[in-house]
C-alpha cells in the first residue's frame, strides 16, 4: 500500500496548545509547562484509514506543522501555509479572545489555500464543566463549510485522535 | 561536487545548498548538507528531496513557478529540527532559480531563534498571566458586585478600601465618595464594632448577623444585619469584610406584628376585666331582686301592704339599675366597637340646653337649681344631638347625684375660637359646675376608667360608667375635657367641642 504524505497546519494565538495537541496525538505525552513555539516545527504521524463504504483502506502520512501563535506583536509568516491540505484551528476554552480571534485566523488560512480542510479545536476543555463547554460551543460564529468543531484537551487527551483522524480522513477522501 | 551547477551562482559560505530538479530530485548539495535533513539516509544524490526534508511535501507548484520563472524566491523561515536527536536548531529554507534548476539554500539561524524564543517565551508567559489574572479578576467582580448583600472591606482602622454595588446601592453614595470614609460614617450605633469587635476579629473570632443602625448618604436610617471577618492579605496586613443585609423592613413588620401582640392583648384584658366587672355589677341587683321576690314569696301573704309595696319598689328600682346599666354598657360597647360615630346636624344649641336642663330640672326636684347660661349665637351649630346627650345627661345627672344636699348647678355654653394647628376654628365650650362633696385627689387620673368610682360616693348608686361614656364621646369629637374639682366644695367640669362642620 502506498502511503500518502499531507500537509497540515496548526494555527491559532500563542498558548491555545498546539503544540501540546501535537504531543498528546504523536508522543501521547502531555507537560504542563508552556514553552513558546518559535518559527515552526515538522512532526509526522501515520494514521491508518478505512473507508466504510467502499472497504477501501489506507495509510497516510500527516506532516503536521506546529507553527508558532500569533501574538499582538507578531503575525505569521504565510508561506508557511502553502501547499498545506488543512487546517486545525486552535483556541484555548479559557481566554474568550482567542476564540474571537478564530474567524480571522480561517480566513488567514483560506486566502492560502480556497479549498484546504478546516477544522476547529476549542481547547483546555478539561478546565470547563461539560456545559459550559456547549454553552461556549453554541455560542459561536463560524462561516460554515468547517469540517467541525471538537471541544479538545491535550491534557486528557479528550478528542485529541478524533480531531487529527477525521481531518485526515477529511484530506484522504477529498485529496486536497 | 557538480561544479558545472554551482558555478552558475555564488554561495556565500556560511550558506548550505542543495539543488533540485522540476522533480524535487536532487542534483548536487553542499557538504555536510545531510545532517540538516530530517531523515539523512533518505538524503543523496538522485533521490526525491521530499523524503529528506518533509517540509518541501506541497511546494510542487511553487517549485513549478520557480522553475518557470513566474516566482523569483520562496522562503520558509525558521524551521526547527532536532539533530542527532539532541541539537534544536533553526534553518531558514530559500529557493531560487539557477538555470533550468532550482537551488535550495539552507541558513542556519539558531542563534537568532534561540534568542526570539527566549523574548517570545516572556511576552507570551506574561501575556497568559494577564489573561489568567483579568479572567479571576472579572470573575471574581462579577460575583462581588451581583451580591445582593452587601460588601465592604476596611483597613484596620475602619477606613474601607472596597465596596460593591449593592453597597453603593444601599448607601446611595458614589463609589469614589465611600472609598476612604470611615465605616463608622455608615455605621452610627456600634462602637463596639467598629473597634471593639475588631479585636474579637483579629484574635480570630467571627461576628455573625449582629444588627447595627445605620445611616445613608441622605441621612436616613437603616437596620443591618452585618456578619465580619478578618483576612490577612498577602502583605500580612489584616483587612476586615463587613457583609450587611438590609432588614429594616423586616425589623419594621416585626415590630408592627409586636405591636399588634400588645394590642391585642391589652384587648383581651379589657375584654376580660370588663366581662368580670360587669358580671359584678350585676351581681347586686339580681341579689336585691331575687332576696325580695323570694321573701315576698315566702310571707307575703302575710305581710301589710306597706312592707310588700316596699320589696316590690325594690324590684322596681333594682331593675331600673340593670337597665341603665345595660344601657351604658351597650353604648361603651357601640363606642369600643367603633360603631358610634359623629354626625353633625345643624341644631339649636340653646334650645338642647334648655330641654335638657328642664328634664333634669323636674327630675331633681326643688332642692336643686340647674342654671343655663348660653351664648346668644348658638342657634344654628351643627352638632351631634346624640353624643351631646351621652356627654351633657351623664355631666348633668352626675352634678345632681353627687351633691346630696342640693344647690345651685351652672350648666353654661358659649362659642369661642381657638387657634389650632390647622388654623383658626370655631369651637363651642360647655361647662357644668356643681357645688357637691368633690372627687378625691387619689381618684382623678382614673376617672374616665369603666366602673371607676370615687372611694367618696358612699351609698350613692351609680354604674362607673357614665364618665367613661363621656370621655369616649369626647374623643370621638377629637374634643377635650378636663376638671378642677375641691372636696366638699363642688367639681367643674370643662368640655370644648370643635364645630364639625366648620371643617
Amino acid at each position: 500500500m502506498t502511503v500518502i504524505s499531507k500537509k497540515m497546519c496548526m494555527l491559532g494565538d500563542f498558548g491555545v496548545g498546539k503544540t501540546s495537541l501535537i504531543r498528546r496525538f504523536v508522543e501521547r505525552q502531555f507537560s504542563d509547562r508552556y514553552l513558546s513555539t518559535v518559527g515552526v516545527k515538522i512532526s509526522r504521524k501515520t494514521v491508518h484509514l478505512k473507508d466504510v463504504q467502499t472497504e477501501k483502506e489506507q495509510e497516510l502520512k500527516l506532516l503536521i506543522w506546529d507553527i508558532e501563535g500569533h501574538t499582538k506583536f507578531k503575525s505569521i509568516s504565510p508561506a508557511y501555509l502553502q501547499g498545506s491540505s488543512g487546517v486545525l484551528v486552535v483556541a484555548d476554552l479559557t481566554r474568550q479572545e482567542t476564540i474571537d480571534h478564530l474567524g480571522d485566523r480561517i480566513q488567514e488560512y483560506r486566502e492560502i489555500n480556497p479549498h484546504g480542510q478546516v477544522a476547529i479545536a476549542l481547547n483546555k476543555s478539561d478546565l470547563l464543566e461539560e456545559e459550559e463547554v456547549l454553552e461556549m460551543k453554541n455560542k459561536l460564529n463560524l462561516p460554515e463549510a468547517i469540517l467541525g468543531v471538537y471541544n479538545t484537551s491535550a491534557k486528557t487527551g479528550n478528542n485529541v485522535d478524533t480531531i487529527f483522524q477525521e481531518l485526515a480522513y477529511k484530506l484522504w477522501l477529498t485529496n486536497c | 561536487m557538480n561544479q558545472t551547477l554551482r558555478s552558475e551562482i555564488f554561495i556565500p559560505s556560511h550558506l548550505k545548498y542543495f539543488i533540485l530538479d522540476g522533480e524535487f530530485k536532487i542534483l548536487d548539495y553542499s557538504e555536510n548538507l545531510e545532517s540538516f535533513s530530517e531523515i539523512p539516509q533518505e538524503f543523496g544524490l538522485g533521490k526525491d528531496a521530499r523524503l529528506s526534508f518533509p517540509e518541501l511535501i506541497g511546494l510542487e507548484k511553487i517549485l513549478l513557478e520557480i522553475l518557470q520563472g513566474k516566482r523569483n524566491q520562496f522562503k520558509f523561515q525558521g524551521i526547527s529540527r532536532t539533530l542527532n536527536n539532541e541539537n534544536l536548531v533553526y534553518l531558514d529554507l530559500i529557493f531560487e532559480k539557477m538555470g533550468s534548476h532550482a537551488i535550495a539554500l539552507i541558513e542556519d539561524i539558531t542563534a537568532m531563534m534561540n534568542l526570539n524564543q527566549t523574548l517570545f517565551q516572556q511576552v507570551n508567559e506574561n501575556g497568559l498571566v494577564i489573561a489568567e489574572l483579568t479572567t479571576n479578576k472579572d470573575y471574581i467582580n462579577k460575583i462581588i458586585s451581583s451580591m445582593g448583600n452587601v460588601l465592604f472591606v476596611t483597613t484596620r482602622s475602619g477606613k474601607i478600601k472596597t465596596v460593591n454595588q449593592a453597597a453603593k446601592q444601599l448607601f446611595q453614595y458614589r463609589e469614589e465618595e465611600l472609598i476612604g470614609l470611615s465605616i463608622a460614617e455608615i455605621i452610627s450605633d456600634r462602637e463596639e464594632l467598629l473597634a471593639g469587635d475588631r479585636q474579637k476579629l483579629l484574635a480570630g473570632e467571627a461576628i455573625e448577623e449582629i444588627e447595627v443602625k445605620c445611616r445613608t448618604k441622605q441621612g436616613r436610617n437603616l437596620i443591618v444585619g452585618f456578619s465580619c471577618s478578618v483576612i490577612q492579605t498577602e502583605k500580612k496586613i489584616p483587612a476586615f469584610i463587613y457583609i450587611g443585609r438590609d432588614i429594616t423592613e423586616q425589623k419594621r413588620a416585626e415590630a408592627e406584628i409586636e405591636k399588634a401582640l400588645v394590642k391585642e392583648k391589652e384587648l383581651n384584658d379589657l375584654k376580660s376585666r370588663f366581662i368580670s366587672m360587669t358580671s359584678h355589677e350585676f351581681r347586686n341587683p339580681l341579689s336585691s331582686i331575687l332576696m325580695s321576690v323570694e321573701l315576698l314569696e315566702n310571707f307575703g301573704d302575710r305581710w301589710p301592704e306597706e312592707k310588700k309595696s316596699k320589696h316590690l319598689k325594690r324590684i322596681k328600682q333594682s331593675t331600673d339599675t340593670m337597665t341603665r346599666l345595660l344601657e351604658d354598657i351597650l353604648t361603651i360597647g357601640r363606642a369600643e366597637a367603633g360603631k358610634l360615630e359623629v354626625k353633625p346636624i345643624k341644631l339649636n344649641l340653646e334650645e338642647f340646653c334648655r330641654e335638657l336642663v328642664e328634664e333634669f330640672q323636674l327630675t331633681a326636684g326643688e332642692k336643686y337649681q340647674i342654671q343655663l347660661q348660653c351664648s346668644t349665637d348658638l342657634d344654628s351649630i351643627p352638632m351631634d344631638e346624640k353624643l351631646l346627650r351621652h356627654i351633657f345627661s351623664n355631666l348633668l345627672s352626675n352634678a345632681i347625684k353627687y351633691s346630696p344636699d342640693g344647690g345651685i348647678i351652672d350648666f353654661t355654653a358659649m362659642k369661642i375660637a381657638s387657634t389650632g394647628t390647622n388654623g383658626e376654628r370655631e369651637k363651642v365650650k360647655f361647662t357644668v359646675r356643681d357645688r357637691g362633696i368633690g372627687i378625691p385627689p387619689q381618684d382623678r387620673s382614673r376617672l374616665f376608667e369603666h366602673f371607676h368610682r370615687a372611694k367618696n360616693v358612699q351609698d350613692i348608686a351609680g354604674t362607673g360608667l357614665g364618665l367613661s361614656i363621656v370621655k369616649k364621646a369626647v374623643d370621638l369629637y377629637e374634643g377635650i375635657i378636663s376638671f378642677t374639682s375641691e372636696i366638699g366644695v363642688g367639681t367643674t367640669f370643662h368640655v370644648v367641642l370643635p364645630i364639625i362642620g366648620d371643617r
